[in-house]
């Protein structure tokens, strides 16, 4: 991680492409399910972007990831703010693509459950409010401990705790449709 | 959930002896404790889409703050040479201690946006002007 962070720092070509290679996917789900998918990509670049202006600065008092997440998740909340209000379903339509989780009529139905499983799930967590979605995704994607996901956020403990409680209480009522306990 | 003074503990932030010894009793807390893990798992392998946008090109864009604050640091080198007021003696004078010079930082987070970024230059220019009345 240090040798990433000196060669970002050293603006060293290989690095970024470590750097995009290594959480480019992490980065992408999170920015998607936050902000959805039409500005996922450019969110993204976006990220890789402010952390090539802003390595030089970067001062390893918290961990890396975490000062990474901490971008992406103000330039989602940012884009939230500012976009009109759209409407869901169609996003939701668009995110979750009838081809993405389309399978071969071949394939033994229990594949073409869990799949299912699968799509609902993420269309349940995109439909989180975004506070819970927020703590979600930090702590899923992010891989973020409450503490750091309560300091970024600027709230109590508690309240990253409550959010990720609830969005987890909306995630088990969405999911019991599909046989989850 | 049950028993919500576990919560935290069973989000997984903590494990603490109480809940320990609680959970060992608690039927309702060990089913919770699988039902979130087995929803956690889930969404993991659900979550695998990947980004396909590359490496950026890493052009710094025309309305970065970067050349604004450039733009910022030249003016205010010129309002510094205005508030030193005409120098005889060309370069030496620099030396006589009599110049001055201002220095402002502009703390701007990386995520900074345009308008947040030229509202600090403008406090800079008020700054200035301020100083500048003040010399006067």
């Amino acid at each position: 991680m240090d040798e990433l962070i000196r060669g970002l720092q050293a603006g060293r070509p290989e690095a970024f492409e470590r750097l995009v290679r290594d959480y480019g996917d992490r980065i992408y789900r999170f920015v998607k399910r936050l902000a959805g998918e039409r500005p996922a990509e450019d969110l993204t670049q976006e990220v890789f972007l402010r952390v090539h202006r802003s390595i030089e600065s970067y001062r390893p008092e918290g961990r890396f990831e975490s000062w990474l997440f901490t971008i992406a998740n103000h330039l989602c909340i940012d884009h939230v703010r500012r976009r009109k209000p759209e409407t869901s379903l169609s996003e939701l339509d668009e995110t979750l693509a009838p081809d993405r989780f389309a399978s071969d009529a071949r394939e033994p139905l229990e594949r073409m459950e869990e799949e299912e499983r699968r799509r609902a799930l993420l269309d349940a967590v995109e439909r989180l409010p975004v506070e819970q979605r927020q703590v979600f995704l930090l702590r899923e994607e992010g891989g973020m401990s409450f503490r750091e996901i309560a300091e970024l956020l600027g709230c109590p403990l508690n309240t990253a705790l409550g959010r990720m409680h609830y969005a987890m209480e909306a995630l088990r009522k969405s999911m019991k449709a599909y046989g989850m306990p | 959930m049950e028993c919500p003074e576990f919560v935290d503990e069973k989000i997984g932030e903590t494990d603490s002896l109480e809940f320990r010894e609680h959970r060992a009793a608690c039927a309702g807390c060990r089913r919770d404790l699988v039902e979130l893990r087995e929803l956690l798992g889930l969404y993991q392998a659900a979550s695998t889409e990947t980004y396909r946008g590359g490496v950026p090109r890493f052009r710094r864009p025309r309305n970065s703050w970067i050349p604004m604050a450039a733009a910022a640091a030249i003016l205010i080198g010129v309002f510094a040479l205005i508030l030193a007021g005409p120098r005889t003696e060309g370069v030496k004078s620099t030396e006589s201690g009599s110049g001055s010079a201002v220095f402002m930082r502009i703390p701007l987070e990386p995520w900074a946006s345009d308008v947040r970024v030229a509202s600090a230059l403008d406090d800079c220019w008020r700054k200035l002007e301020q100083l500048e009345e003040k010399k006067r």
